[in-house]
């Protein structure tokens, strides 16, 4: 099974892809990127767990969170930079989805 | 060199998709991959040259930055003709093309393709 980085751009209140995901994800090393206001996630623990039931990594892009200023609700998320996000795209996962 | 190819679908100034993806393809480009954009729906204002927003960065200005670090830029000519937006409007070094020419031979010969959408 190839490797998947998941991407999504939208609120946890509008996002609706997390039965895609899991399914998608189940049995490879996945992770999920998450852009503009998808980072509300990581402000909210039970959203961000749901998350993190499906995929192994999460992480959020730094300066979406930073605009926001938000509490961190998940110490688990790794906040990034575009460069980094690049380098997941581009070797660390093989295939990225957007969700 | 690896591709990274970027579909995009959002408009600029419709919300922050199309800086999301001018932010991606900068840091691909400093990293050395190549990159492509194709434009769809929306996205074709990409390429509409004179750009000139008063608050919201001017996509159109980085995208003709990228171009001379070799940026391939196509947009869907049929979503621009339903948009009124004419060959020779877009900005010098973009292309007005096609889903399937343009966006299947990027496909192809990508090797990561990106979708910004909604």
């Amino acid at each position: 099974m190839k490797s998947k980085l998941f991407m999504t751009l939208k609120s946890p209140h509008e996002f609706n892809g997390l039965e895609l995901v899991r399914e998608a994800a189940k049995g490879s090393k996945s992770g999920m990127v998450l852009f503009e206001d998808a980072v509300i996630f990581a402000a909210n623990a039970k959203m961000g767990r749901e998350l993190l039931s499906v995929v192994q990594d999460v992480y959020i892009m730094r300066d979406d969170w930073e605009a926001r200023g938000l509490p961190l609700a998940m110490p688990e998320f790794k906040v990034i930079d575009y460069p980094e996000a690049v380098e997941l795209i581009m070797e660390t996962y093989e295939q990225t989805i957007t969700v | 060199m690896k591709t990274m190819v970027i579909q995009v679908r959002s408009g600029t100034m419709m919300n922050m998709d199309t800086n999301v993806a001018v932010k991606l393809a900068q840091a691909a480009l400093e990293k050395g991959y190549g990159v492509r954009v194709f434009g769809y729906g929306e996205a074709v204002t990409l390429v509409k040259n004179g750009q000139d927003p008063k608050r919201f960065p001017n996509v159109g200005k980085e995208t003709k930055e990228m171009l001379e670090k070799g940026l391939e830029v196509v947009v869907c000519e049929t979503c621009c003709k339903a948009r009124g937006i004419a060959r020779g409007e877009e900005i010098e070094g973009t292309k007005i093309g096609s889903l399937t020419n343009d966006m299947s031979r990027f496909v192809a010969e990508g090797d990561r393709m990106v979708t910004i959408a909604r």
